[in-house]
């Protein structure tokens, strides 16, 4: 009894002393760096459980990040805001997500909604307790 | 046959002659003119335009106008046609610095506070100082101030806006501290923190306090005083319409009505305070002047309202109205009156709303120059607006930003300084209390309009800067030291110099000494050999700082006496400084051997200026200077000739005379003049 105990302990600091931001990505996945270089962010869109590639239009979904400082890749994650908008429409979405932030860098926003096609603008800032970096990147719907 | 015809002929003239006396009996359909809310709001009755900066007034029960003037005195004026009766700027052994607030006391005497020596003042009706008010309650900067009662009215009770701790102090008539009201009392709907920034007593025991940054009016009920005041209820949000507001900067009450003045949406908006129909009321005064010196009715850039009801006639001051309505433009120099009309708001009005779409070309005190890009601001929409200067002329390329709190957008920006030669931006956005990093694209081959030029980089709250308790960042320059740059940012609190590098990452805060207890440090300066200039406003003083010991130590001081108000500080060209005045409307060019040149004179015409907030040197030593009362920026040679006018969209370099200047404006603006309250 007390060595399964120990192996999951031991098997839960192992899990956490692992970022998941470090840990390669599967092809879901997609990559930007954030505006200023000090974020490497992977993000990748789920409906109903299942990665998707691109969200789809009057449909939610969720959005979920990882982040890990280029900088110094120790410096947790202090904050993380995810929000979109339509730059040509100047206006954003009409819904707020919910935004879940959990240990090492990760990150989703649930209940996201693009309500029209068009070229939608992701943005996410990364608070690292000094400064407020956004990471950025485009989503186009037909 | 013929019968039949002459029946047939019969009928239809019956019929056409049935026709024609239905038609004229049969009531007319013709268009009746509904009054707009601007025109019900009120009559204009005069104005008052020998003033320097009106940004507070209130109304005897007599019918005195006591204005007080920031630029260091009080006004009285007859409430019947305007004239004035007399000026003041002492108190006592003192000089006045900077009246900031004003309120009149049932008696008639008058409180004045005065922001720069901290102190609030007891004047009689003539403007003659009796005595010092409160002189135990410790206020860090008195600002707005409002007389009133507690609750049963039976308690005098007087409320001061406290600038420097963001609270209200609410004190007794004997002078005695009651109790304070802090941020955690103004609670916003979405969690924030409102800052106190102007107050008026609509009910004993009833204060209206407005928050400025956040748009916002609160209903607080006082109580006895002593209790913690109770929101009963809070409207606004920043926009247009009514109900909106785009800075409310002060408040006013006839017992019955509520009156603001709202800033950047150029009108004074009348509403109720009453729960629960609070915020509500379309009867609006101004919506407006579009073109700069406008008046009679069209009201720009209010800051301040005083309303008096049931008006008694004494020392022929008062007109035969029983009530009066005057507003505060510093912007214009001037406070207007009205007659206000409707204790009832009629049911069917036309809404005007504020003459207002998008960018305008009201450039706010900030300007900056890199890599041939210059950018500006619009503090209306809240927006930064970029030049292109690479073909002579600036043509309006991209705009940045806009109104609102997400990360992108900006709440009132307070400082600019371009970096990377023209690539980066920092913003000092005031409202927001952060620092915001913008990146623009490389320039394309055409110049072309490019909306989407720019975008953020990332943001540094004040909070993270070792500044004071909501400190703020009011000037921004840059230097090239050891090759990086390093960002300086003025905070007047302390004051103290922020030093950043490029990134935001690194910051380091120190103080620096003043060399006056009453001037605020109003902008900072990098000349070209590296030295660091602090512009002081009043006294105008430039104090030079050398980093030595890691601590700031005072190098040298330039008084510049001739300088009515000192406004913002460039490097120009040679080791010159070049000092904004806005007091004189002019732009001073300073060396150690004092000012050896001043561009500009007040006016209209091309080569003047009318409260101009800012300067910016371009590659080639050219000065380019905002010319915010004209809603224009202008270009000065080396030598301080004019070169050239623009705006948004235009530009030209035949220079026009004054009446030239206002023939074009009010022929461009005419469409729109007509709509304007009269």
């Amino acid at each position: 009894m007390i060595v399964p105990l120990a192996l999951a302990v031991l098997t839960f600091g192992l899990v956490q002393s692992t970022p998941p931001a470090l840990a390669p990505p599967d092809a879901s996945w997609k990559h930007v760096t954030s505006n200023d270089g000090s974020w490497s962010v992977h993000w990748r869109v789920v409906i109903d459980g299942a990665a998707v590639d691109l969200p789809l239009v009057r449909k939610r979904f969720t959005l979920e990040v990882r982040a890990v400082s280029l900088r110094d890749p120790a410096l947790p994650l202090r904050g993380m805001l995810i929000d979109a908008q339509m730059p040509e429409h100047g206006h954003g979405m009409n819904v707020a997500p919910m935004v879940t932030i959990a240990a090492a860098g990760s990150g989703s926003a649930e209940g996201m909604l693009f309500h029209m096609s068009g070229r939608w603008e992701v943005d996410v800032d990364l608070d690292d307790g000094i400064t407020v970096e956004r990471a950025q990147w485009n989503i186009v719907l037909p | 046959m013929r019968a039949r015809v002459a029946r047939y002929t019969r009928g239809v003239f019956i019929a056409v002659a049935l026709s024609a006396v239905l038609s004229q009996a049969a009531p007319q359909q013709v268009p009746v003119a509904v009054p707009s809310s601007s025109e019900l709001a009120g009559r204009y009755l005069w104005q008052c335009d020998a003033l320097r900066e009106p940004v507070a007034c209130a109304i005897t029960h007599e019918g005195l106008v006591a204005v007080a003037d920031a630029s260091g005195e009080i006004i009285g004026i007859s409430g019947a046609d305007g004239s004035i009766r007399w000026r003041s700027n002492s108190a006592g052994d003192e000089r006045l610095v900077a009246p900031a607030g004003i309120a009149a006391h049932p008696d008639g005497s008058l409180l004045v506070s005065d922001a720069r020596r901290r102190k609030v003042d007891r004047f009689s009706s003539a403007g003659a100082w009796i005595a010092r008010f409160a002189p135990n309650c410790a206020i860090g900067e008195p600002t707005a101030i409002a007389i009133g009662s507690l609750q049963g009215g039976a308690t005098e009770c007087t409320a001061i806006v406290d600038d420097a701790r963001h609270e209200i102090a609410l004190i007794s008539s004997t002078g005695e501290s009651l109790r304070r009201i802090t941020r955690s009392d103004l609670l916003l709907k979405d969690g924030a923190l409102a800052i106190p920034s102007t107050v008026a007593f609509v009910a004993p025991g009833r204060l209206a306090v407005g928050s400025t940054d956040q748009h916002a009016i609160f209903l607080l009920d006082l109580g006895d005083g002593l209790s913690p005041p109770r929101v009963e209820a809070s409207w606004g949000g920043r926009g247009p319409f009514p109900g909106l507001f785009n800075q409310p900067v002060g408040v006013a009450s006839d017992g019955k009505w509520l009156w603001i003045a709202d800033q950047f949406n150029h009108r004074v908006a009348r509403q109720s305070w009453t729960p629960p129909t609070s915020g509500e009321g379309k009867l609006a005064y101004g919506q407006h002047a579009v073109f700069p010196r406008a008046g009679e009715g069209a009201v720009h850039y209010p800051v301040a309202i005083a309303v008096g009801r049931n008006l008694v006639r004494g020392n022929g001051l008062a007109c035969e109205r029983p009530s009066l309505a005057v507003v505060c433009e510093p912007f214009e120099r001037r406070v207007q009156a009205f007659e206000p009309r409707f204790d009832e708001e009629p049911l069917d009005l036309r809404l005007i709303l504020p003459k207002l779409e998008g960018v305008q070309s009201h450039f706010g005190a900030a300007a900056t120059i890199a890599g041939g890009r210059l950018f500006m601001h619009d503090p209306e929409s809240a927006t930064i607006v970029v030049f292109d200067l690479s073909r002579g002329a600036p043509i309006h390329v991209s705009t940045l930003s806009g109104a609102g709190a997400k990360p992108h957008e900006t709440g009132r920006i307070d400082a600019m300084v371009a970096l990377a030669d023209g690539r980066r931006l920092l913003v000092a956005d005031g409202a927001n209390k952060r620092l915001a990093l913008w990146e623009l694209t490389e320039r394309p081959k055409e110049i072309i309009f490019e909306p989407f030029m720019g975008r953020l980089v990332k943001t540094r709250p004040y909070a993270r800067l070792d500044l004071p308790v909501d400190g703020s960042i009011a000037s921004l320059a840059v230097a090239s030291v050891d090759g990086a740059p390093m960002i300086y940012a003025l905070s007047p609190e302390g004051p103290s110099i922020v030093s950043l590098d490029g990134s935001l990452r690194t910051a380091s805060t120190a103080l620096i000494t003043a060399p006056d207890t009453t001037a605020r440090a109003v902008s900072i300066a990098c000349a070209d050999d590296g030295r660091i200039g602090v512009l002081y406003d009043s006294p105008a003083v430039i104090a030079i700082y050398t980093w030595r010991g890691a601590q700031w130590v005072p190098d040298g001081t330039l008084a510049l006496p001739s300088v009515g108000r000192g406004c913002t500080l460039s490097a120009g060209n040679e080791g010159a400084w070049w000092v904004v005045d806005r007091a004189h409307d002019c732009v001073q060019i300073v060396t150690t051997a004092g000012i050896v040149r001043t561009v500009g004179s007040s006016g209209v015409a091309d080569g003047s200026f009318w409260l101009p907030s800012a300067t910016a040197r371009a590659a080639d030593g050219a000065m380019y200077a905002v010319d915010s009362g004209n809603h224009r920026g202008q270009r000065f040679g080396v030598d301080g000739t004019w070169q050239l006018t623009f705006s948004l969209g235009r530009s030209y370099t035949r220079a026009r005379t004054a009446d030239e200047v206002l023939r074009v404006r009010t022929k461009r603006d005419a469409p729109a003049a007509q709509g304007g309250a009269r």
